[in-house]
């Protein structure tokens, strides 16, 4: 039975993000900026069913990389503050742009349930999605909602709630990129686990990635780490 | 869709024509020291023979309408603009220059303003904008 | 990262992105129907953001820009000549000789009249410039353009900032806080001068018109045109030589705004708001630039102009600017024009002026007559304008955006140099191309 739990908001600009916000927390929220930075960060609250939400909305974000201030700060309050569940809003209209985050949320290993928002203007735009078949493929609740007539925002809450209760006990669906690309990754899995300290504290799979992809702020924490001589050698 | 595209290529041609006819009495006469043969109906203008010649090869990007393939109106709709920014373009130059004139009680030499070749092609492009951009405005 | 690379034959980064969309494009078609209907949108875009046709057709409406520009609008900056050359003339004999006199006739008439011929190009362009813009198109343009910087090896959302410098830099170089990296935006803060401001125009139309006869539009759009390939070529450059701007690149993303029909007033009221911070930088900085201008000019009372402090001036900066064929008058000019680049045109303005009757043509034709400008170090004097230093109020927002004294003077002196550089190859090339 949860009592308390926090939950973080994220997504591309512009899919309706801070309507959902909104709609959650009954517009009533604490603006303030993410420590000595210039971005701004809302936070509210919401209660349902007996269960209280602090809900924070995290900037709007096209992937996870380490160049941009706003998506460090978003991929930093899910790493280090490890919410109790990460609410990836979806455009509906924008599928295939969209998921590419949702990819990079997944190899996070946040606790993630998917908001697809905008359904109404994808059926305008004639698309038919099915959402059962989605919510399979990714392993994660889906929930269909059109943050502009608050349609979906219970149903939304509810897979929120069922998504804290089960935290950890979820099977996370691991998303293949390519036998060889595979077998790089765990290769450099294998060596980071060494690391019982990075390992802890950081989901090995994503490291591994972010290591191959050369992010700067990754690279920085393997810097002192004493796998990092092997790991070199490993990359060449 | 057929009619639509060779209207297309005719203007295509005719375009890419005098752009480049345009281009090379300009390059001779800026860098040559004089064009040699100036016609009367062709202007000399370097950068306004290259604007001529890209409206051109944009009509002409429209050929595979001819094919049935319905996106490549888009080509034609962008010439079609294209023609009409530098028609009315030279029409407020051929106003300008008899302002000027009579500011300055100069002489106009209004028949070559008028005579520009640009603006008759953009007249003659009207039909085809109005049909184009009307069934690309439908839906679907 | 280099056995990685051997095995998988490409960056890994590139390798993860590419099958992270492979992955998506494959689930997609299991979860979604129906395909999206065309849209007049998809239509235009298909044609304006080409691979081929997308530059030349940006290249082409630029060029239609500058003739509506310059040659619409001459008629109006004829009246506002004609106006201030009749102003003068019944001025000065009611006043008689003496201070006040050649202060309202050369100083004021004279000097800034000169410049306040400009606003009908000025506000033409801005008009232009504003349809250009809301129609959407300008985020267009930008996307082609940023397309082929990004393959170039530059970064992503380079190019609006640099549009914007077109207007005025110094929105262009406030805009550069679009871009991700610290590291690009530097770059693309250090090069923005290069794009050519509006207050640069009325030196390209002063003395395009003077030297170039009939291709003056050409000249003046070549101005334009070399800005942008300077920017483009300094930023590689850059990236390439300096160590600090190396390294992985801000992403190129953009959102394209929708196509609109721009409205008359909407328009109107764009141009507005542009041509009127022209207007007020005219009645202060401007103004107090030609008014000092004139007194230097005239000073010690009654001393010819070469005696005077700005012919001091100007014989001490002289040599410097020999060979590039300017002599003191034009370096003179180029030395105010650190204060507001229109000044250049108001210095000639006061220091030609025959009285209060300087008019545009006659100081074209003072230019012509005594020979100040050839057609080849015209331009090279147009080009050294277009490079050189930006104005005060530009260094001063480079350094609070930039925080940093180094880059500023950086900035600073890399134009200086690129300036001097390229006027004097304009002026070598053109002599043994046989101009004189």
């Amino acid at each position: 039975m949860v009592l308390a739990i926090r939950v973080a908001l994220i997504g591309n600009p512009n899919v309706g993000k801070s309507l959902i916000f909104n709609n959650l927390t009954g517009g009533k929220a604490h603006v303030g900026n993410w420590p000595g930075k210039t971005v701004e960060r809302k936070e509210g609250r919401c209660v349902y069913e007996g269960v209280e939400m602090e809900i924070i909305d995290l900037p709007g974000v096209y992937s996870l990389t380490a160049n941009s201030i706003d998506e460090l700060i978003a991929r930093d309050y899910i790493v280090e503050e490890k919410p109790d569940v990460v609410v990836d809003i979806v455009d509906a209209s924008n599928l295939e742009r969209n998921l590419y985050l949702t990819l990079q949320l997944i190899e996070l290993e946040a606790n993630l349930v998917v908001a697809l928002n905008k359904m109404d203007i994808a059926r305008d735009m004639g698309y038919e999605i099915d959402v059962k078949a989605l919510s399979e493929i990714l392993g994660l609740p889906v929930v269909p909602t059109v943050a502009t007539t608050k349609q979906g925002m219970d149903e939304l809450k509810k897979a929120i709630i069922k998504a804290a209760q089960q935290r950890g006990r979820r099977r996370i669906r691991r998303i293949s990129y390519g036998k060889d690309l595979e077998a790089i990754i765990s290769t450099i899995e294998g060596i980071l686990k060494k690391d019982r300290v990075l390992s802890s504290r950081y989901p090995t799979r994503w490291l591994a990635i972010k290591v191959l992809e050369g992010d700067e702020e990754v690279l920085r924490r393997i810097d002192r780490s004493p796998v990092k001589a092997e790991l070199m050698e490993v990359l060449g | 869709m057929r009619g639509l595209g060779l209207y297309a290529l005719v203007l295509g041609v005719i375009y890419v024509s005098l752009g480049l006819m345009e281009f090379i009495l300009g390059f001779f006469d800026m860098f040559l020291g004089g064009a040699p043969l100036s016609c009367l109906w062709i202007p000399v203008d370097l950068f306004g023979g290259f604007s001529a010649f890209v409206i051109g090869l944009t009509y002409l990007a429209a050929v595979r309408l001819l094919k049935g393939e319905y996106e490549s109106i888009s080509y034609v709709l962008v010439a079609t603009m294209l023609s009409t920014v530098f028609g009315v373009l030279y029409v407020l130059i051929f106003l300008a220059n008899g302002l000027s004139a009579y500011l300055s009680g100069e002489e106009w030499s209004w028949i070559v303003d008028l005579a520009r070749p640009e603006i008759w092609l953009f007249i003659s492009s009207t039909p085809l904008a109005y049909s184009t951009w009307s069934t690309a405005r439908k839906p679907g | 990262m280099s056995r990685i690379r051997e095995v998988l034959g490409e960056d890994p980064e590139i390798v993860l992105a590419e099958r992270r969309y492979d992955w998506i494009s494959k689930v997609l078609p299991k979860v979604m129907r129906g395909a999206r209907p065309i849209t007049l949108s998809d239509l235009l875009d298909k044609a304006l953001l080409d691979k081929y046709l997308g530059i030349p057709i940006f290249l082409a409406l630029w060029w239609a820009l500058f003739r509506f520009t310059f040659d619409v609008s001459a008629p109006f900056s004829d009246l506002i000549d004609m106006f201030f050359s009749r102003l003068g003339e019944a001025v000065e004999p009611a006043l008689g000789g003496g201070v006040l006199s050649s202060l309202i006739a050369d100083g004021l008439l004279g000097g800034l009249g000169s410049v306040l011929v400009f606003i009908p190009p000025i506000f033409f362009l801005f008009f232009g410039l504003s349809i250009l813009e809301d129609s959407g198109y300008l985020a267009r343009a930008a996307f082609v353009v940023d397309k082929i910087l990004y393959k170039l090896g530059l970064h992503g959302r380079s190019f609006i900032p640099m549009l914007l410098g077109f207007g005025c830099n110094i929105p262009g170089v406030m805009a550069c806080r679009t871009i991700d990296r610290e590291e690009d935006r530097l770059l693309t803060i250090i090069v923005n001068p290069l794009m050519s401001c509006s207050a640069r125009l009325p030196v390209y139309v002063l003395i395009s018109s003077a030297v170039l006869g009939g291709y003056a539009v050409a000249g003046i759009y070549s101005m334009y045109i070399m800005g942008i390939g300077l920017a483009i070529a300094m930023a590689l450059l850059f990236r390439r030589v300096i160590p600090y701007f190396r390294g992985r690149r801000s992403a190129f993303i953009m959102e394209l705004p929708l196509y609109t029909v721009p409205t008359l007033r909407s328009t109107i009221l764009h141009m507005w708001e542009r041509g009127f911070l022209f207007l007020k930088k005219a009645g202060t900085v401007i103004f107090i630039g030609v008014l000092v201008v004139w007194a230097l000019s005239s000073f010690p009372w009654g001393a010819g102009l070469e005696e005077s402090y700005i012919g001091v001036l100007g014989r001490a900066l002289e040599p410097l600017f020999r060979p590039l064929g300017f002599d003191w008058r034009g370096a003179v000019a180029l030395f105010f024009g650190f204060i507001a680049k229109e000044i250049v045109v108001g210095t000639f303005g006061v220091i030609f002026g025959a009285g209060g009757e300087a008019s545009e043509e006659e100081i074209a034709d003072v230019i012509r007559s005594e020979n100040i400008f050839t057609p080849l170090t015209g331009y090279a004097f147009m080009a050294f304008t277009l490079i050189y230093i930006p104005c005060v109020a530009t260094v001063g927002v480079i350094y609070r955006e930039t925080n940093s004294w180094k880059w500023t003077l950086f900035t600073v002196l890399y134009e200086l140099l690129l300036a001097y550089f390229t006027a004097f190859l304009i002026v070598s090339v053109g002599h043994l191309l046989g101009f004189s």
